[in-house]
């Protein structure tokens, strides 16, 4: 009762409490690993103990034991300065270790002896570890310092260089050993940050450059901290405020040349700032904010209309909390961060290239917040707790360009009046999410038609209805008159041949919405009760709210349509063991994974041509359940040398929209559109199991080189067939096979004599039934045999060159001069030879043949230049330096990017009726009769056909994009 | 040997300088050449040369009475037959009707279709509503007694019948940019006339299935006309230099004969200058159009026999040509 009480008459200050307290937590601290090391007398080679080693701007530190030996847990990761102290010993500072994360690295010292006491350290520069010794798979590292070094803007161009990692480009896909698209965990500080409704990774919140610490990209087998994913983890670390107050600005543009076509509209302008809180180091703030935008986001054979926008905001609070306190006594660390992103892009099809206002734009909203506790409860025993929220919103639809012409008041219309940012409005947006006839969900979807009737007074509106030459009804709609809506898409001839039939010249495409909101809570406690193990046990709850409407024809009364709003709960638990034995690391563990997908299913499937009482009889979902064994032996020959092997476990979930789609269906639903994908709650999950081998070594102190050969089973991939009822339908189901196998080849230089590189070569062979699951949907049978997948790349190399001069160089214009050379190749992507006839009947084995291979180099060009604080650096990138034309895609006729195979002559097209139009039919168009007579003879119908269908067949995104040049200038305090 | 070295590094790097500027020179690709793109400038531009013609392209109808005094035989066959199998429906004999245009719901607008080779088509689109009134001659019945179709009641009457009246005039116009100047170079021999819209006539009219034919005659010439292109002769489906444009002059009489014509159970009308003329379309009509010089329009109408006969939709295709009539 008094408690009660004294509840009720402090709910203010408990309510400041607790929100003070989120505040704090919402402070973000990096993932962690481990540093250990020996420090011994310089002169004598005798360990010493007692010595102090800490992590400059940490409250992290050891002292060493009567090995000379000390271990450092909780480490951030990111690069740190790390000092040995002892008395009548010199200090040192080894400047700039590299943490990674779960890794151990070694830093050892050799403290030289002195009679006087020296207060400032002698600063080493870090070697950094070539052979991550503690790691059992391959893992990849990529810290801040490539994105400045190499011509790189993005993520994801980061994660591409990796060996093991390959591009689809036809689909703009990533791959990570020859795994599907999907089977990739991204996560960001640790959290997952993937839209898991379609799995996509070009939906998911993307860190500003200048905020990534680090990437990590993890190819092989992974500990079983790591779920949901079967082929590889891509894990980026923010960065967060520092000691001191820093800032960083730059600004990035191509638009310098003359000639228009050759500006691409890139503008990037990026900004950071951190440090700590003034007069309080132990609060320290990181903000990061980026805006981008260009006129050609697509990357084409030359510059198309395909702009892109994007703005984010970042922000990260950390606090340490002072150590005055019993529990905070060894560490408490509160982090916060937030993350606020918009991406919107229109996108370029050239089938609908002189109507790409039909065509469909996306617009991505990500919002994450996150809170996250980690406390050293003493230097073995660490414990962290994290938890958030995440939201991830994708809209794709035709914009209304009468909507947006409209929006010019405001804030956003303001921003698009000065050209900084056009938000896009979509047609059918309000109609769904705010109808006015009241409609929600299900029933606003399939309202969708009614929003596009025509909204004008017809008796205002101008119709011209007309019978074409050959008989056909067609309309023309007087433009300037109000209400027309949105009608179905027609291959009219509103093109600039006037030719029907071949682009699409009116009406607009299809109307999506999908969105995963995740709440989460998450927690682990590692222990390391001694130098040899370090175990680890967590859990992870997850929330999910998912929703999605999809009408794909939102012109018809009776579209193909797709409605769910779920909320799936995921859970799982793990227990790990890291050990190592200097001459042995193991790294095992097993994993739990849970799914409640709670939603009904289906309970006879194959009775939608029965009654609609046993057709509808629905059963909740079973949960599922699942355990998931790791295992890797790493063995070090050497500190420089080590094999390694892992094996595992993996399973992962499909991706949900394979459990909901169509999930509302009824059976009077898939009677009226029976040509769709049901989706199945029952789907199991998908399991990979994985084995690796490999070889690291460290040549010398600058060479390295390692190989990895690995071989996959892929197990129950999610696929589609057809349900044997009437009518027939398709579901999804676990019925898809992979097979994988690799080797990755690595060799490294580290700068040194002003030069470092690095080179990577991967062969692999990815076989499976289906790349895709909906693959099997489109050929006559299912495949029953393994075939190379759409993703499958056998070789694939890169090559990066760095030539950098340091501040001391004795030529000045070079000095802090570096330039960048990125090399890149791979062997062609399969695709299935067809028929030249309809350019879809397959003529030979699925995927037996291959594109032309791909070749590029990129650079980039740094000159920084130091003014007292103020560091001022020029840079320039050149992408595709030699202006290659590099084939991304080709008609699966002829195997040629730019030849459809078709040979029409005149006879082809003049039967009778349209060898000749009159001014005033409806498919007359004043650009086929080239003497404006009024009439368009035989020649010139064929004159005019031939030259739309070789625009149309001449596709520029079937090439990659050509020679770019952009400049950029960031000043940095 | 430093000096060396150090001489060394600056050939590399102006040499690497040199390679830097030849690419940035060399840089990308150009897409392929882009099509003409139409401007609010040019838009405007044609606009004010449309301004100048707009008066004299519109469509002109009569605003008075006037008798119909053709009526073929065709006609009258096939009302007969109409009474027949609708016995109780009115149908009448049709003495004289006029049309009165509505300015109110009159519209008039361009649609313009860049071509890429710098030249645009205008299509000027008129919506034209308004009545029709008719003055039957007399009020026709079958006689279900005798059951003979020959046999007429026939009622003397001074009513009205006043009808509804819709129609699109579609007239296509052709621009051309010289020296970056809009020229009006070439119209289309004449512009249809949908009464009401193309898909709404009747479906026994057959759509474009409406054809005619025809010889507009002088002393001096004799001119053959015909709604379809044709390579020889004049065609309202064609388009002409301005100068190549049908012409007369002020003194002419023309003799109009119909030549072809579906359907045959028709009236036909000539309109010029606000009048209304019958047209035999069994014969040659003579005509004095009396007009002063300058742009003209010379209109034929095909009138199906139900829209004057009986309570249908008064349903009509017209071809506007226009003359140039010099003194």
């Amino acid at each position: 009762m008094k408690i009660k009480n004294y509840l009720a008459s402090h709910k203010l200050g408990i309510f400041i409490a607790i929100f003070t307290w989120v505040m704090l937590t919402t402070l973000y601290a990096g993932e962690t690993g481990r540093i250990i090391g020996r420090v011994t007398d310089a002169q004598t080679g005798e360990p010493l103990s007692g010595v102090n080693v800490v992590v400059e701007g940490t409250e992290l530190g050891a002292a060493t034991d009567n090995d000379g030996r000390y271990l450092i847990t909780n480490v951030p990761s990111r690069r740190v300065n790390v000092t040995a102290s002892y008395i009548g010993f010199e200090p040192v500072t080894v400047k700039d270790v590299l943490v990674i994360i779960d890794q151990t690295v070694t830093v050892d010292f050799k403290l030289k002896p002195t009679t006087i006491m020296i207060e400032k350290p002698v600063i080493i520069e870090a070697e950094r570890e070539m052979v991550i010794r503690t790691a059992v798979a391959t893992t990849r590292t990529a810290s801040s310092e490539e994105f400045n070094r190499l011509p790189v803007n993005a993520l994801t161009q980061i994660v591409s260089l990796q060996a093991g990692v390959t591009q689809d480009e036809r689909r703009g896909w990533t791959h990570i050993r020859g795994g599907r698209f999907d089977d990739v965990s991204y996560l960001i500080d640790g959290v997952a940050a993937r839209d898991a409704t379609l799995g996509t990774m070009w939906a998911s919140p993307k860190p500003t450059t200048d905020a990534i610490s680090e990437v990590i990209v993890i190819t092989g087998s992974f500990d079983p901290e790591y779920g949901e994913a079967m082929s590889g983890i891509v894990q980026a670390v923010t960065k967060e405020g520092g000691t001191k107050t820093s800032t960083k600005i730059k600004y990035t543009t191509d638009e310098m040349f003359p000639n228009p076509d050759l500006n691409f509209g890139y503008n990037q302008l990026s900004w950071t700032l951190g440090g700590p809180i003034p007069f309080y180091n132990r609060m320290r703030y990181f903000l990061s904010t980026q805006y981008f935008k260009t006129d050609d986001n697509a990357d084409a054979k030359y510059k198309i209309p395909a702009p892109r926008g994007e703005y984010t905001g970042e922000a990260k609070l950390t606090y340490n909390v002072p150590k005055t306190f019993a529990l905070t006594r060894e560490g408490l660390k509160l982090t916060a961060d937030g993350h606020l992103s918009e991406y919107q892009w229109h996108s370029y099809s050239h089938t609908w290239r002189y109507w790409l206002r039909g065509w469909i734009a996306t617009r991505v909203r990500n919002n994450k917040f996150n809170f996250h506790l980690n406390q050293m409860l003493s230097p073995q025993l660490v414990w962290t707790l994290k938890t958030g929220y995440f939201s991830n919103q994708v809209l794709r639809a035709p914009r209304d360009f009468e909507l947006e012409a409209a929006d010019t008041t405001g804030f956003w219309g303001f921003l698009r009046k000065s050209g900084i940012w056009d938000r896009y409005l979509f047609m059918g947006e309000d109609w769904v999410f705010h109808n006015p006839r009241g409609l929600k969900g299900k029933a606003a979807v399939l309202d969708m038609y009614q929003g596009y009737k025509p909204t004008g007074n017809p008796a205002d509106t101008v119709i011209y209805h007309a019978k074409t030459a050959d008989g056909r009804d067609t309309i023309l709609y007087i433009p300037g008159v109000k209400g027309l809506g949105y009608e179905t898409y027609d291959y009219t001839n509103n093109n600039p041949y006037g030719v029907p039939g071949i682009f699409i010249g009116a009406g607009h495409y299809y109307f999506v919405y999908w969105a995963t909101f995740n709440k989460y809570l998450k927690g682990d406690i590692s222990w390391t009760p001694n130098k040899i193990h370090e175990f680890k046990t967590g859990f992870e709850i997850s929330r999910y709210n998912l929703v999605q409407y999809y009408n794909q024809m939102p012109y018809d009364a009776n579209p193909f349509w797709e409605y769910y709003n779920v909320y799936p709960t995921t859970f799982a638990a793990y227990i790990q063991d890291r050990a190592d034995f200097e001459d042995l690391v193991v790294r095992g563990g097993v994993r739990f994974d849970y799914l409640d997908p709670r939603i009904n299913r289906r309970l006879y499937p194959d009775s939608i041509g029965g009654t609609y009482k046993v057709a509808d009889l629905m059963v909740p979902t079973k949960k599922k359940f699942r355990l998931s064994p790791r295992l890797g032996i790493s063995f070090p020959i050497t500190e420089r040398i080590k094999f390694r092997f892992s094996y595992g476990h993996f399973f992962k979930t499909p991706t949900f929209d394979y459990l909901y789609s169509n999930s509302e269906f009824t059976a009077m639903d898939i009677q009226r559109r029976p040509n769709i994908f049901a989706g199945n709650p029952n789907l199991d999950a998908e399991k990979t199991i994985a084995y690796e081998m490999g070889f690291d070594a460290q040549l010398s102190d600058i060479f390295a080189f390692d190989m990895t050969t690995y071989y996959k089973d892929v197990f129950d991939l999610t696929g589609t067939r057809a349900v044997q009822t009437i009518p027939t339908y398709t579901m999804y189901t676990n019925v898809e096979y992979g097979r994988i196998m690799g080797a990755e080849f690595t060799f490294s230089k580290q700068l040194s004599n002003y030069w470092r590189a690095s080179a990577s070569y991967t062969y692999q062979i990815a076989k499976g039934t289906a790349a895709t699951p909906t693959a099997q949907y489109y050929r006559d049978y299912p495949i029953q045999i393994d075939v190379p997948l759409d993703h499958d790349i056998r070789h694939q190399a890169n090559f990066d060159f760095t030539l950098a001069f340091p501040t001391d160089f004795i030529l000045i214009p070079l000095r802090d001069f570096d330039a960048s050379l990125l090399a890149r190749y791979h062997s062609g992507l399969p695709y299935t030879p067809t028929d030249v006839k309809d350019n879809s009947t397959p003529i030979a084995d699925e995927n037996s043949a291959r594109m032309p291979g791909s070749f590029s180099i990129d650079s980039r060009i740094n000159k920084a230049i130091k003014i007292k604080n103020f560091n001022i650096t020029l840079f320039c990138d050149i992408t595709n330096v030699l202006n290659a034309e590099i084939v991304t895609n080709v008609f699966a006729c002829t195997g040629s990017p730019n030849d459809r195979g078709r040979r029409i002559t005149i006879n082809d097209l003049s039967y009778p009726g349209l060898a000749v139009m009159r001014i005033g039919e409806y498919y007359y168009h004043p650009a086929r009769d080239f003497n404006h007579d009024g009439v368009i003879t035989r020649y010139e119908y064929y004159k005019s056909y031939m030259d739309a269908y070789n625009d149309r067949y001449n596709i520029p995104t079937y090439y990659g994009p050509p020679r770019k040049i952009r400049f950029g200038i960031s000043l940095e305090i | 040997m430093t000096l060396n070295k150090n001489k060394s590094l600056m050939k590399s790097l102006w040499l690497f300088a040199f390679v830097i500027i030849a690419l940035i020179i060399g840089c990308g690709r150009m897409p392929p050449e882009q099509f003409w793109t139409w401007t609010k400038e040019d838009s405007t531009k044609i606009h004010s040369i449309l301004a100048i013609w707009e008066d004299t392209l519109k469509t002109k109808f009569e605003n008075d009475y006037y008798d119909i005094t053709f009526a073929i035989g065709n006609v009258r066959t096939a009302l007969i037959e109409d009474m027949k199998s609708i016995r109780h429906l009115q149908h009448y004999w049709p003495r004289a009707f006029k049309r009165n245009i509505d300015p109110n719901k009159y519209k008039l607008c361009y649609v313009f279709t860049p071509i890429k080779d710098t030249t645009v088509q205008v299509l000027l689109i008129e919506s034209i509503a308004g009545t029709i009134s008719i003055k039957p001659d007399s009020i026709t019945r079958f006689d279900t007694i005798t059951n003979q179709y020959d046999t007429l009641f026939t009622y003397d009457t001074t009513m009205t019948i006043v009808k509804n009246f819709k129609g699109v005039s579609l007239r296509y116009l052709h621009f051309e940019k010289v020296d970056n100047n809009w020229q009006f170079t070439k119209m289309s021999g004449g512009a249809r006339i949908f009464i009401p819209n193309p898909d709404d006539i009747d479906i026994n009219l057959g759509y474009y299935n409406v054809y005619a034919g025809c010889s507009l005659s002088t002393a001096n010439k004799n001119v053959v006309v015909w709604p379809a292109p044709d390579t020889t002769q004049y065609g309202v489906q064609r388009m002409y230099q301005l100068d190549s444009i049908l012409s007369f002059t002020t003194t002419d009489t023309i003799r109009t004969r119909i030549i072809y014509y579906y359907p045959t159970e028709s009236f036909g009308f000539l309109h010029c200058n606000g009048n209304r003329y019958d047209l035999n379309l069994a014969g040659a009509t003579t005509t004095y159009l009396g007009w002063n010089a300058g742009w003209k329009h010379l209109m034929l109408e095909i009138v199906p026999w139900q829209g004057l006969c009986k309570p249908s939709e008064y349903q009509a295709l017209l071809w506007s040509l226009p003359i140039k009539v010099t003194q």
